[in-house]
C-alpha cells in the first residue's frame, strides 16, 4: 500500500473525520478563467507538488490562503501569457510523463520518488521545467510574504517610528 | 443664483487649490472648493490603510488586465494595489498622445497630494534666473526672493523634515529635525565634497512630521512612523497632503463650501464687465450643468487640466480660450526629464545594517551650469542618492533544502546603492496642448491632446548624468556600476508644467507675476500651469508657496475693492 492509499484508508476508517487536504472534496470547486479546464483533480495535483517544492507550514508560517489557492489565483490574475501558457502545457506533459504505459498517477509514487521525479525534473530544460519553476517562483512567493517571514527574517515593521542608519550587524 | 454665489471659486481641490481655499476661509471669504473627483476624507476614504503586505490578495501586484486595461496609469511606481484606487484609470478618462505621454491623474479631493513623492526642495535664485541667463522661455516675473516668506510660511504649516546644508543652489527652508543618514549615504557625502568643491549629497528634504509643534496637533497630525506606504493615506497626518491638513483645516472656518464631483467645464466670462464671472460645472455623476459665481476664481485643476479649462472657456472676446489673445495658452509645456539612473554595489562597511525605515533619501542638487554655461546642454539636473545593506535569499533547491536556504536571510556585507536623474527640460513652443476638435469626454468636453516630446538637450543631459554619476561613483569605491536608460515617456515624472506661464509681457506670457491672467484680472492661476520653466527641484512645495502668495495679494486686492 503506498504512502496516499494509506492516508485515505486512515480517513476512512475513523469515520471521515478528518479534513485532509487535496483528498477531501466539500469545498466547491474553484473555476480559474485563464486555464477552466484545470480542475478540481489537476488542482491538487498541483497543490502537492507546491508543497513538495515548499512545504506549507501553517503553524510557523501562517497565511490567508492555502499555497495551492494563492499560486493559482497569482498565475490566473498576475501571470503572463507565457506563465499560463507554462501552467497548462507543463501540467500536461507533467501529468503525462509520470509513467504513461503503467498509467500511474504521480500521487500514486512514493513520496521519495515524487522528490526525485521533482528534482530531476526542476534541473531539465523542458516544459516541465518551466511548469515546476513557474510553481517554486509564487512558492516562494507566499512563503516570503508570509507575516512570519516578513517580521522574523525581513525584519519587516508595519510602524517601525525610527531609523538607525548604523547599526553594528 | 443667490446659493451659487460666492466671494471665491477654486478649481480642484490638489495641494494648489488646497491652499487657495485655505487661505480665502481662514480671512473670511465664502469659498467654492470643486473638485471633480470623489470625496477623500481624511481617515474614512483610506481603505487599505492599515493592511498588512500579506492580508493583499495579490501582495501588492496588479492583475494581468489591470494593466492591460491602463498601459499608462500602470506605468506609475505607485500605481498598485494598494493605492490604485487613488489614480485615473485610462478608459474613464482617455486623452490624445500625439507623442506618447503619460498623464498621471488623481481625480479626486486631495489630488495627487495623497500619492505623492513627498520631496519639498526650495527652488535657489539661480532657477528664477535660468530663462534669463540662457536666453530659453522667457524671464520669470518673480525671483527667489518674492518667494522666500512664502516658502517658510507654507514649511510651517506642512511640516518639512530637513537638515540646514548652506547651499546657494538649494536654500534652506524652516525644517524640523531629520531622519539619521546611513553610514554608507554619510559616506559617499564625504567622498564627493573630497573630491569635488561644487557637488554636495545632502538629505532630501520631505514633508513629514518628524517633531510635534502646537501648529500639526491643532492640525490633528501626529508623527510620521515612517511606515512608507504613505499612497494609501496616512491614518497619523505623518506626511502632508491636502485631506489631512489644508481641507479640513479651510472647512473648519465655516467659511468653504467643498463640493465633489463637479467637473469644471470652463470659466465664464462677461464682456460687459471685461472680467470672469463664474464658472460652469456638470456634474460628473448626473451630468447636469450648473453656473457658479465669484469674484475671484483660482484655477488649479493641475497643470495641464487647467490648460484645458482655459482652452475650452471661450467667448467672443477669447475665442481662442481665456486671456489667450497671444496664442500661447497651451504651449511651452515642460517636465523633468527622469531617464537616467545608476546602480552600483559597494563592499565598505559590512559590519554595519540600518533598523527601522525612513521615508526620503539622499539628494544631489544640481551641479552643472549653475555659475556658468560650461557644457554643451543648457542647465542640468539634481539626483536621488539612496543606499541600503543588500539582504540575499538563496532560492535554490526545493523541499527542506529550499526552506532552509529562504530561512538564511542575514545580511552579507554588501551595499546596494543607486541614483537618479531629475532633469530640468526646455520649455518649447512645440511642446503644446491643444482641444481636440471633435471627441469629447463622457461630459461634453473636449478631449485634451499632449503633443509633448524629449529633445536633444535632454538626451545630452542623460549622457553627462551618466559619465558624471560614474565617476562619482567610482571615486568613492563602488563596483559593479551599471547606468540604464529606462525610456520613460514623457509625463511619467508627474511633474508636467507650463502652458499658463507668467511673464512680464502680456504678448509673450499669459500670467503676471501675482499669477492673474493679464488680460483677465480676476481669474488666477498657480498650480504647474503657471510654471514659466521647470528648474530641477520636485515643483509641488513652490506650486504651494505660489498659491499662498497670489491667495493674499487677491485677498488684499478684494479688500482694496480692486477685484
Amino acid at each position: 500500500m503506498n504512502r496516499r492509499s494509506a492516508i485515505r484508508n486512515v480517513g476512512f476508517l475513523s469515520g471521515g473525520i478528518f479534513l485532509l487536504p487535496y483528498a477531501c472534496e466539500t469545498t466547491p470547486e474553484l473555476i480559474y478563467s485563464n486555464f477552466p479546464l484545470i480542475k478540481r483533480k489537476e488542482q491538487n495535483v498541483i497543490g502537492q507538488i507546491c508543497n513538495l517544492i515548499l512545504a506549507e507550514d501553517p503553524v510557523n508560517f501562517p497565511t490567508p490562503e492555502k499555497r495551492v489557492d494563492f499560486v493559482l489565483t497569482m498565475i490566473n490574475d498576475c501571470g503572463s501569457p507565457r506563465e499560463i501558457s507554462f501552467l497548462t502545457n507543463g501540467l500536461n506533459s507533467f501529468l503525462t510523463s509520470i509513467s504513461p504505459q503503467q498509467k500511474i498517477d504521480f500521487s500514486d509514487l512514493l513520496i521519495e520518488e515524487q522528490n526525485k521525479f521533482i528534482g530531476d525534473q526542476l534541473e531539465e530544460k523542458s516544459l516541465i521545467s518551466d511548469f515546476l519553476n513557474l510553481l517554486k517562483r509564487y512558492s516562494i512567493l507566499h512563503f516570503k510574504t508570509s507575516e512570519n517571514y516578513l517580521t522574523q527574517y525581513l525584519k519587516f515593521e508595519f510602524m517601525p517610528g525610527r531609523y538607525l542608519g548604523r547599526v553594528a550587524v | 443664483m443667490k446659493s451659487n454665489t460666492f466671494d471665491t471659486i477654486v478649481v480642484g481641490a490638489g495641494m494648489s487649490g488646497g491652499w487657495a481655499a485655505k487661505e480665502f476661509s481662514e480671512q473670511g471669504f465664502k469659498t467654492l472648493l470643486l473638485e471633480r473627483g470623489p470625496n477623500v476624507e481624511h481617515l474614512k476614504d483610506y481603505p487599505t490603510t492599515n493592511m498588512q503586505p500579506w492580508e493583499f490578495k495579490h501582495r501588492g501586484r496588479l492583475t494581468s488586465q489591470e494593466i492591460s486595461e491602463n498601459p499608462v496609469a500602470s506605468s506609475c511606481y505607485a500605481f498598485r494595489e494598494d493605492a490604485k484606487h487613488f489614480f485615473v484609470k485610462d478608459k474613464e478618462h482617455p486623452y490624445g498622445q500625439v507623442k506618447p505621454f503619460d498623464w498621471i491623474r488623481g481625480y479626486q479631493v486631495g489630488g495627487k497630494s495623497i500619492m505623492w513623492a513627498r520631496q519639498v526642495q526650495r527652488w535657489s535664485p539661480f532657477d528664477f534666473e535660468g530663462p534669463k541667463r540662457d536666453g530659453y522661455a522667457v524671464d520669470w516675473p518673480i525671483r527667489y526672493d518674492d518667494l522666500a516668506d512664502w516658502y517658510t510660511y507654507v514649511e510651517r504649516f506642512v511640516g518639512v523634515s530637513g537638515n540646514k546644508d548652506n547651499l546657494d543652489t538649494l536654500p534652506d527652508g524652516d525644517f524640523l529635525k531629520p531622519w539619521e543618514s546611513n553610514i554608507v549615504e554619510d559616506y559617499f557625502s564625504q567622498q564627493v565634497k573630497k573630491h569635488y568643491k561644487d557637488r554636495h549629497v545632502i538629505y532630501g528634504r520631505c514633508a513629514h512630521l518628524t517633531e510635534s509643534k502646537p501648529i500639526f496637533i491643532e492640525q490633528g497630525r501626529g508623527l510620521c512612523m515612517s511606515r512608507r506606504i504613505c499612497q494609501r493615506g496616512c491614518p497619523l497626518g505623518g506626511y502632508f497632503n491636502a485631506n489631512s491638513t489644508l481641507i479640513p483645516w479651510a472647512l473648519k472656518t465655516g467659511n468653504l463650501t467643498l463640493k465633489p464631483n463637479s467637473v469644471v467645464h470652463s470659466v465664464l466670462y462677461d464682456e460687459s464687465q471685461q472680467k470672469a464671472i463664474g464658472v460652469r460645472v456638470i456634474d460628473s455623476e448626473t451630468k447636469t450643468s450648473e453656473d457658479y459665481f465669484a469674484k475671484v476664481v483660482f484655477v488649479t485643476a493641475a497643470t495641464l487640466n487647467t490648460n484645458l479649462i482655459l482652452l475650452n472657456s471661450t467667448s467672443r472676446r477669447f475665442p481662442n480660450g481665456l486671456g489667450n489673445d497671444n496664442g500661447l495658452l497651451g504651449k511651452y509645456i515642460a517636465f523633468h526629464n527622469y531617464r537616467a539612473t545608476i546602480d552600483a554595489d559597494y563592499d565598505g562597511f559590512p559590519e554595519y545594517t540600518t533598523e527601522g525605515a525612513k521615508p526620503t533619501s539622499h539628494y544631489v542638487p544640481r551641479f552643472r551650469n549653475v555659475y556658468k554655461q560650461e557644457t554643451d546642454f543648457l542647465r542640468g539636473y539634481a539626483a536621488g542618492f539612496g543606499a541600503r545593506p543588500f539582504r540575499e535569499t538563496n532560492a535554490d533547491g526545493f523541499g527542506e533544502q529550499l526552506k532552509s536556504n529562504l530561512l538564511q536571510t542575514k545580511e552579507n556585507g554588501l551595499w546596494k546603492v543607486n541614483s537618479h536623474m531629475m532633469g530640468e527640460t526646455i520649455p518649447k513652443e512645440s511642446n503644446q496642448v491643444s482641444l481636440d476638435k471633435e471627441k469629447k469626454d463622457s461630459w461634453g468636453i473636449p478631449l485634451l491632446n499632449i503633443d509633448v516630446d524629449y529633445d536633444e538637450n535632454d538626451e545630452k543631459m542623460i549622457q553627462d548624468f551618466f559619465e558624471q554619476f560614474t565617476e562619482m561613483f567610482t571615486k568613492a569605491g563602488f563596483k559593479n556600476i551599471k547606468t540604464n536608460d529606462n525610456q520613460r515617456r514623457p509625463g511619467n515624472d508627474i511633474h508636467e508644467m507650463g502652458g499658463v506661464r507668467m511673464g512680464k509681457d502680456p504678448k509673450t506670457s499669459l500670467l503676471n507675476k501675482w499669477n492673474q491672467l493679464h488680460l483677465c484680472k480676476n481669474v488666477f492661476v498657480t498650480d504647474g500651469a503657471c510654471m514659466t520653466s521647470t528648474s530641477t527641484q520636485n515643483p509641488s512645495l513652490t506650486f504651494m508657496a505660489i498659491s499662498a502668495r497670489a491667495a493674499n495679494y487677491a485677498i488684499d486686492q478684494m479688500k482694496k475693492g480692486m477685484l
